[in-house]
């Protein structure tokens, strides 16, 4: 029995820079697709599609030397899919609201995004928790634009000072900067949770649960 | 719908061979016979008296073939064209056993049916929507009937040159007549419409632009609100949403409700489910039960994203509930599924499947896989190649219903949607032939099959085409579920790697359709549908060399329709359908084991045509494990 403890331990240890699970929300047609293909594949396609449940990509990146695999997870902005949320919600490392500059809609309702997050998710210490603002479609010209910089760092400041960038997924402006913030701050949360979880008392419990999981 | 439920428990499962007296018969044809004798071993009722036949017999070109008593063949079609055709008669005597009742029936409706003669005063399809009008009478046997009372009472020529076409018996007539029409018009069919512009300066050129379309769909909500439209928006659209609502909903008061008509070469179909009206207009010659099959697809793919009892909750809370906002974003869906049957599906034609072709050892390998790295939590698990099922596992008491696979594969191949973000993909989904009141989660996980690298899963470039996609499924109820069939997905990928399977499927992939002449060589068949009915799904060589490009594939496609539709009219019993046209040649046959439908090119006689409809049968025999799936991993 002991000898089966210390090998998933191992197992859980390896597991650990393995995820760094990240969530982009926001209203649908904001880009949260695009800005993801960007970042990953760096590539973008005009026409829209709208995303269908939640789109799941692993990209690695290098913080401070360290190479971590963040686990970023599209969701679809209609209503309908935020049941499918909560599965996401929780566990989150970081997350990643965007909106439209040149819709003020998709601006309005970030509030209800992030509460609705909070709410879900219910993260340990909701002041906390790591969220990065994203305007995108800045190359959109400029007399379409709705939102000013002005405004949204007010809103950013308001909550807690949460870093704003102001991207476009088409012309790869800010992404790459964007999601090195977004990665830095994961992987900070993430450690402090390892820390938390760090009892002994909840490792014996979670191995039973997950033998009892394999039994059949 | 009957018909697809009663079939979902096949889908997988082996075929009752036994049930097939005519699979035994011609199992070592000679390559001289002719699949038209079928109808010999079915004794042939007594024919009903055709006296309208006769003044046209002198048009038949395979006079010679009349001969044969057995064929009991008839031209009918010299109204309209000089193609001549040749039909199976066998089934003809069950018209004269129409029970009173009917007769009753068709009475009560005949008052309401008048209404509408002044309008269609020359032949044309009108006549085919005249049974329409009738809701109780729409088989064929009824409307046949019904408007041989008309003509003994009141012969006009109008009425006989209905009666005639009512027959609907000539399967080149719609894929012929409209050929250039069609042929100019599908080019453009797929294109943008545009949005009115504020001033509506341009709203008449958009109009002319929208008729111009071969097919609308339109769904409406019970109350009138606009819910889909393929083509244009709200503002252009409104007023014939309107129009539509105001028919519908007369005859919906009348307790009568409209079930379809035509106009001139356009056919209306409607549907009515629950608190959804579905209409389709279509100038491509399809048959009303066509059409509303494809209605039938799309009210299933709302269902898909709402499920029914939250629809219907939507409804009953607020009947002018606005369904296009749960539905945002499904409109590439149905977009998807409305463009599939416009361009020709052969798939929701026989409401089949299609299958990749494996050897039984690989099929058996690949099942065996399925079955080893299985998840405590899966319910379906898929493997599809460009649309084509590879393997499936399932459990033992739930099939698949082939509608909702047909809503699976329109979403991962056509919409697009699923391969956009480019990651693995987790999506809520109902699937209604399974149960239509909840949710499933479903796992994809796509790869590119055109690389060489075997080594890992890596995913596919976004941009590579549809047709080397290899997709992996995996269905749960769970809905926490990613991460578990996630691991799925990496073991069986690492086993199909290991065992060699991939490759085996890779290679499948690359290789694609075989021709007809690779099937058969030296066949005069060009393309040909086979249809295994025990086993729901259905088989075909490459487009190619014959019908390349749209044009030539949808006039394939409704070549393919107006056979299907000539041997399922519900009163057809007919075994086999013969069609000679001026560029082609083609027969459906059908057992109660298969359907098979051929094509050949233009001057091919009947016998090289069913020798090479037999070397087809023959064919499939030897290859049946390897072109269907027959069981599939079952657990």
């Amino acid at each position: 029995m002991s000898s089966r403890k210390k090998t998933l331990l191992k197992v859980n240890l390896q597991h650990q820079p393995d995820g760094v699970p990240v969530i982009i929300l926001g209203d649908s047609g904001v880009g949260k697709t695009s800005l993801m293909n960007q970042y990953v594949n760096k590539k973008f396609s005009a026409s829209y599609k709208a995303t269908i449940g939640a789109d799941f990509l692993t990209k690695e990146v290098l913080v401070d030397d360290r190479l971590v695999t963040m686990q970023l997870w599209d969701t679809a902005g209609q209503e309908r899919f935020q049941s499918l949320g909560v599965a996401f919600y929780r566990g989150a490392d970081c997350c990643v609201l965007v909106y439209d500059v040149n819709n003020s809609k998709s601006f309005d309702t970030l509030d209800s995004w992030r509460d609705e997050f909070l709410i879900q998710a219910s993260p340990m210490d909701p002041e906390s928790f790591p969220f990065v603002v994203l305007g995108n479609k800045i190359d959109v010209e400029e007399n379409r634009r709705m939102i000013s910089s002005k405004r949204a760092m007010t809103f950013c400041q308001s909550k807690g000072g949460i870093p704003y960038f102001e991207t476009s997924a088409k012309e790869a402006v800010n992404v790459e900067q964007a999601f090195e913030v977004i990665a830095r701050n994961a992987l900070a949360q993430e450690e402090s949770q390892d820390f938390n979880s760090d009892f002994p008392e909840t490792i014996p419990i979670h191995l039973d649960s997950e033998r009892d999981g394999c039994a059949c | 719908m009957s018909d697809q439920g009663a079939n979902a428990s096949h889908v997988v499962s082996p075929p009752d061979r036994e049930r097939d007296p005519g699979f035994h018969e011609h199992g070592e044809p000679s390559p001289s016979r002719d699949p038209l004798e079928t109808s010999q071993e079915l004794p042939p009722p007594p024919l009903p008296p055709r006296p309208r036949l006769e003044g046209h017999a002198g048009s038949l070109r395979l006079s010679k073939r009349m001969s044969r008593p057995q064929l009991l063949s008839k031209p009918t079609t010299a109204l309209s064209l000089a193609d001549v055709h040749t039909q199976s008669r066998a089934d003809a005597g069950s018209q004269q056993t129409s029970p009173t009742s009917r007769t009753v029936s068709r009475k009560q409706s005949f008052t309401h049916f008048g209404r509408f003669l002044g309008t269609s005063e020359s032949g044309g399809d009108d006549s085919a929507s005249l049974k329409s009008y009738a809701p109780t009478l729409d088989a064929r046997l009824d409307g046949e009937s019904m408007l041989g009372d008309v003509a003994e009472e009141d012969a006009t020529p109008a009425w006989r040159a209905l009666s005639a076409q009512i027959e609907r018996d000539d399967p080149f007539e719609g894929a012929l007549i409209e050929d250039d029409f069609i042929s100019s018009h599908l080019q453009h069919e797929f294109d943008d419409l545009g949005s009115v512009q504020r001033d509506g300066s341009n709203e008449e050129e958009l109009l002319d632009v929208w008729k111009a379309k071969l097919k609308h769909f339109f769904i409406l909500s019970a109350s009138g609100k606009p819910i889909y439209s393929r083509h244009g928006d709200d503002q252009l659209i409104s007023h014939y949403i309107g129009v539509a609502q105001t028919v519908i909903s007369f005859y919906q008061g009348a307790k009568d409700p409209l079930k379809g008509f035509t106009a001139g070469d356009v056919r209306f179909v409607m549907l009515s489910k629950g608190p959804l009206n579905l209409v389709a207009i279509s100038r491509l010659g399809e048959s009303e039960s066509q059409l509303r099959t494809q209605l039938e697809s799309l009210y299933m793919q709302i269902l898909s994203t709402l499920t029914l009892p939250s629809m219907e909750k939507m409804f009953a809370n607020r009947p002018s509930t606005d369904l296009r906002r749960p539905l945002q974003g499904t409109e590439q869906l149905l977009d998807g599924l409305a463009d599939g049957f416009t361009r020709g599906s052969p798939s929701t034609l026989l409401s089949a499947l299609e299958c990749l072709r494996l050897r039984k050892t690989h099929r058996t390998a690949i099942n065996d896989t399925l079955l080893k790295v299985r998840s405590p939590n899966l319910l379906y698990g898929l493997i599809v190649a460009a649309g084509r099922l590879v393997s499936v596992v399932r459990p033992k008491k739930h099939s698949l219903h082939p509608g909702d696979l047909h809503l699976i594969f329109n979403m991962l191949f056509e919409a697009g949607s699923v391969k956009a973000g480019g990651g693995e993909n987790w999506i809520p989904l109902c699937l209604p032939g399974f149960n239509n009141s909840g949710y499933l989660y479903m796992y994809v996980s796509f790869f590119s099959t055109n690389t060489n690298n075997t080594g890992d899963g890596t995913e596919r470039p976004s941009s590579s085409g549809k047709d080397d996609e290899l997709a992996i499924v995996l269905i749960s109820a769970n809905k926490e579920g990613f991460f578990e069939l996630r691991k799925m997905r990496d073991d069986l990928v690492a086993q199909l790697e290991k065992n060699g399977s991939m490759s085996v499927i890779k290679t499948a992939i690359r290789k694609g359709h075989a021709t007809c002449t690779d099937i058969v060589p030296g066949t005069v068949l060009r393309h040909f549908l086979y249809k295994s009915r025990g086993n729901v799904q259905f088989t075909m060589p490459s487009f190619e060399p014959h019908f390349q490009g749209m044009v030539a594939r949808r006039r394939l496609m409704s070549l393919y329709a107006n056979l299907h539709e000539s041997i399922h009219t519900r009163t057809a019993h007919l075994k086999v359908q013969h069609c000679v046209a001026k560029d082609a040649t083609a027969l459906a046959w059908e057992t109660p084991l298969f359907e098979l439908y051929c094509v050949a090119g233009p001057q091919v006689t009947r016998t090289a045509l069913a020798q090479g409809a037999n070397r087809i049968v023959q064919w499939i025999r030897r290859e049946e494990e390897r072109v269907f799936i027959i069981g599939g991993a079952v657990f």
